[in-house]
């Protein structure tokens, strides 16, 4: 078959490290953020700091959530020994696994006495937990937890669906890298999450940091979804022999893994030859009862054939399929969300009107309950259709999110909040799509005397071609904005095209 | 500037908080005015009434039931034919209906002759006619003028006696009737002391009544509004046959033509107004008659500004729908247009458009439903809507939302009646899978398109497979039901739930 799991985690050093006493292993990592701004995407929001908990793992290098450094511009570190602080450099990330990796080339004594922090799989998880944290004085501070079900799921972020611990704590916790371990001081995870009001957070395990540290840079994903099929009624009616479990599979990502190979309605029975139950989940020779997906986290890029097997029902019949190995699809996102990584907050202005692509991160400008306060087309898009159907659909949706007013634009100012559907009778793939027709517009005034969208609610904007260049420079200069247009898509070079500055 | 708008005969697309607020009770300072001299009012403070109404709305969550009986009360005024006159919203949902005028002693039992929830007004009829001894119709007159004062008589809040409020007429504009949420037609901002039971009083002006007391400003201290004597009028003719047929709807979307370069690329000279065509609603008026891309110059010959009004009364602006807004059912619609930069006359019968009575306020009657294995679906409504979202906001909502308010927008009405939604699972071990469905609109059974709920009942009816396959909007994957246990669930259900 050639199939091969390294499912059983190994020591990455060769001593193991007990953390009964925890002496100096952590920093504090303060990390200066400076998030996009979607709505107004030529400026950047105004910087704002998180404070983490570093982990200190020898080389004068650090780990960390990957979320306490999404859009840092600075990272200092302290320490007991060293209260000044030391600036350090980002030297790896993974979205995915949530972890990131901090160098500090001039430390100082920033780890003087510190011992490495050393994972090896744990001799036993227990239900009573431990959480080691820094105080504002930079002390080790220890608090009291309970390990609850094993779960899986994409992390904040990422895309891969990878194993968490569900935690339990009545205590102050921040989830920003705090040090979990069993109540024998084996380091059992990192703390990625924390609600203080529900008093729950989420673990990273043991296991998907040592893949982090071994260097995993691929992940593979299953490519569809699935619901539980647990009713007698739905699996009588989908003929499912009585000695069988499995899911339903409910969508397939366009490009991913079981695009072409699986269909709507399938029932996934068994894969690897693991058989699944009617929640999807298999038993694991690790981790227990989980789901499925686990699978795909065990393969080795390395080593893996690039394909699976899998075993389905359709239409009565069983079926014994390959499923291809393959990473998660993001051409197959119509609406970008979750995963922030690579999606640029671009846009292009013509005559004062502003465009940009629909994300999640658009709508959740509006703040804490953006989702009452959005647009609930825009909201129901994102709900029900992120994913592109084929490849003849819109690679994305671009709005005409807001217009600068002036003369120029009188009487498209109430204009904003809808999708353009039409370059004159051209279909919009793209926010460059609309750039490139825009462009091509400009160099052919003579022939094009009019530059003309049609937003989705029968709105039309036209200016005459040979103004626009006028235009576009008076509302640059009078908004002062930076440049016209900037690419959304990371596969675009980001060139500074149109800077009139 | 006024631009982009949905002429739905003045439908407007709201939910949620009103920026009016209904009233049903009041008081107010005694003072006349010198156009209503004391004889004056002494006879026409004998033709208003107070009026008490005994309610149960029905409950759109359990729509097998009612809510619980409630009172409220406000004011109405004697028309010709011994009718009271009086707002919708005092009268919705009546169980028992009593009337009293000033100084009578007795309380005399009234019914509801004609309803009509769109303009909110009603009219009554005591049953006993000594009701009406010493009493006379008040005479309807104009739209007062602005800057002129008016007097404001009803019942407000607490007590029995007649009372008084003067006001200016300070703005006469096209405002949303907070009644139906949707509705929009011509009001009269007054800065009188109205308060919540002056409902359905008179406004007087030159013992003249010009206009109906119904709703105040949320924000803002005295701003409160009459209904203007057009729209009484209106509806007072609308119901000379009988029957109430409500208001018309023209069914277009339309926006400004303000930008130099919009108006020459569609041809537009530069001494006409006109507004843009940019959506026409399927069964609306213009459904078939105008298109998108139309210019419309004039309506009935009085030109069209950019902005998309018209002169009315000598000197004000108001939005050319106004126009339709006083028309009725099979008059003609004339609009002189530029299509493609020809010159057209178009005209085309008003007509009303039934696809948008989702959207408003259900009153008098329940909601009708259907249960199939303790799963209830009913007909998107807004009271519907209402109802779940006073229960949370949760992913499946989005769906819901985002039907209601563009089922008619884009363009959903064209292929069905209304959406169905499965909004409420009677928990039951038949229908235990069933809840990732909730709160999503079912699109087929067993294959059958279901376009309203007769399709649905109809689809339930007729099915003779073994299971029931039930198809959601949005989801690739059904819900099973077997046909047998739902059958035998159905009558279990309704005794666990105590179901009619």
């Amino acid at each position: 078959m050639g199939v091969f799991i390294f499912c059983i985690p190994f020591p990455i050093s060769s001593h193991t490290q007990k953390l009964n006493s925890i002496p100096s292993q952590f920093i504090e990592l303060r990390v200066t953020v400076q998030e996009d701004d979607y709505r107004t995407p030529w400026r950047k929001k105004n910087p704002t700091y998180k404070q983490g908990i570093a982990i200190y793992l020898g080389n004068n290098q650090v780990l960390v959530p990957s979320h306490i450094i999404r859009n840092y511009t600075m990272l200092e570190g302290r320490s007991s020994s060293q209260t000044n602080p030391v600036y350090g450099t980002l030297l790896r990330v993974d979205n995915d696994l949530g972890l990131a990796f901090i160098q500090f080339l001039q430390p100082g004594n920033l780890f003087q006495n510190f011992q490495k922090v050393t994972f090896q799989k744990p001799n036993s998880i227990g239900k009573n937990i431990r959480i080691f944290s820094l105080d504002t004085n930079g002390l080790v501070t220890k608090s009291r937890g309970i390990l609850g079900k094993l779960q899986i799921s994409n992390y904040p972020g990422g895309r891969a669906e990878l194993p968490y611990w569900e935690i339990t704590s009545n205590e102050k916790l921040n989830g920003n890298g705090e040090l979990v371990t069993n109540p024998k001081g084996e380091v059992i995870g990192i703390l990625m999450e924390f609600n203080p009001s529900l008093g729950k957070g989420k673990v990273i395990p043991y296991s998907v940091i040592h893949e982090f540290i071994k260097g995993k840079k691929v992940h593979y994903h299953k490519g569809f979804y699935y619901r539980p099929l647990l009713d007698d009624a739905t699996k009588i009616y989908y003929k499912m022999p009585q000695n069988k479990n499995g899911v339903l599979v409910s969508d397939i990502l366009l490009g991913g893994s079981a695009d072409g190979i699986l269909q709507k309605e399938d029932i996934v029975l068994e894969i690897m030859n693991y058989p699944l139950d009617g929640e999807g989940q298999i038993q694991h020779p690790y981790y227990g009862r989980i789901g499925f997906p686990i699978l795909f986290m065990d393969l080795d890029p390395r080593k893996a054939t690039k394909q699976i097997p899998i075993q389905i029902l359709r239409e009565g019949k069983v079926l014994n399929l390959q499923l291809p190995l393959k990473e998660f699809p993001e051409e197959a996102v119509l609406i970008p969300f979750e995963k922030q990584e690579n999606v640029l907050p671009g846009y292009l202005i013509v005559g004062g009107l502003v465009f940009v692509e629909l994300t999640e991160f658009l709508l959740k400008e509006a703040g804490r309950n953006w989702r009452s306060l959005v647009d609930k087309k825009m909201l129901y898009n994102l709900d029900y259709h992120k994913f592109r159907k084929d490849r003849n659909s819109p690679e994305r949706l671009v709005y005409l999110i807001s217009i600068l007013p002036d003369e120029e634009n009188n009487g498209y100012h109430n204009f904003s909040g809808s999708r353009v559907v039409q370059f004159h009778n051209i279909p919009i793939h793209n926010l460059h799509h609309l750039y490139e027709l825009t462009e091509s517009s400009l160099n052919q005034s003579q022939s094009n005397p009019f530059w003309k969208i049609v937003l989705e609610n029968g709105n039309t904007v036209v200016f005459e071609t040979r103004k626009l260049p006028a235009i576009n420079q008076k509302i640059q200069q009078l908004y002062q904005i930076p440049q016209l247009y900037l690419p959304a898509h990371p596969n675009l070079i980001r060139q500074r095209i149109r800077n009139e500055k | 500037m006024k631009t982009n708008k949905a002429h739905f005969s003045r439908i407007k697309f709201f939910l949620g908080w009103l920026q009016v607020l209904i009233l049903f009770g009041f008081l107010g300072p005694l003072h006349l005015y010198s156009d209503v001299t004391k004889a004056d009012f002494q006879r026409i403070r004998k033709s208003v009434v107070q009026i008490r109404n005994f309610s149960q709305k029905p409950d759109v969550y359990s729509p097998w039931t009612n809510g619980p009986v409630s009172f409220n009360g406000g004011s109405g005024f004697i028309i010709s034919k011994n009718w009271i006159l009086t707002n919708a919203h005092v009268v919705s949902n009546a169980r028992y209906i009593q009337v009293q005028r000033h100084n009578q002693t007795e309380w005399y039992e009234a019914k509801v002759e004609h309803i009509a929830h769109d303009c909110d007004l009603a009219v009554l009829r005591a049953l006993d006619p000594s009701f009406y001894n010493d009493s006379e119709a008040l005479e309807i007159g104009q739209i007062p003028e602005l800057n002129t004062p008016v007097l404001i008589i009803g019942y407000p809040i607490g007590g029995s006696k007649l009372s008084v409020s003067r006001g200016i007429v300070s703005r006469i504009e096209q405002s949303v009737y907070a009644h139906s949420q949707v509705d929009s037609h011509l009001v009269i901002q007054v800065d009188a002391a109205i308060n919540p039971g002056n409902s359905g009083g008179p406004a007087i002006q030159n013992n003249q009544v010009v206009g109906v007391a119904f709703q105040v400003a949320s924000k803002g201290e005295n701003i409160g509004y009459i209904i203007p004597t057009n729209v009484v009028k209106h509806f007072l003719k609308d119901i000379e046959d009988g029957v109430y047929d409500g208001y018309v709807e023209l069914g277009i979307r339309t926006t400004n033509t303000f930008h130099p370069d919009l108006r020459k690329y569609f041809k537009i000279p530069e001494e006409e107004g006109g507004v843009l065509v940019t959506k026409v609603y399927a069964g609306g008026s213009a459904d078939g008659f105008l298109q998108e891309g139309d210019v419309l110059l004039s309506i009935h010959g009085n030109p069209i500004a950019r902005n998309g009004t018209v002169v009315w009364d000598q000197d004000n602006q108001v939005d050319f729908v106004e126009i339709i807004d006083n028309m009725f059912a099979g008059e003609l619609i004339q609009f002189e247009i530029l299509r493609q930069g020809e010159r057209k006359s178009i005209q085309f019968p008003a007509k009303k458009m039934p696809d948008f009575e989702y959207m408003r306020h259900y009153y008098e009657e329940g909601y009708p439903y259907v249960i199939l294995g303790g799963l209830v679906f009913q007909e998107m409504s807004r009271d519907l809507v209402i109802a779940w979202g006073k229960g949370r906001n949760t992913t499946g909502g989005s769906q819901i939302l985002y039907r209601f308010y563009n089922f008619i927008e884009d363009n959903w009405n064209r292929t069905k009646k209304a959406d169905v939604v499965f909004y409420r699972k009677l928990d039951h071990p038949v229908n235990s899978h069933a809840e990732y469905f909730q709160n999503l609109i079912l699109e087929k059974i067993n294959g059958k398109p279901i376009r309203s709920l007769d399709d649905l009942k109809e689809a339930i009816a007729n099915a003779n497979e073994p299971y029931f396959r039930l198809e959601f909007l949005d989801l690739d994957f059904p819900l099973i039901l077997d046909r047998e246990q739902v059958k035998k669930a159905d009558e279990e259900i309704r005794q666990i739930y105590n179901l009619p």
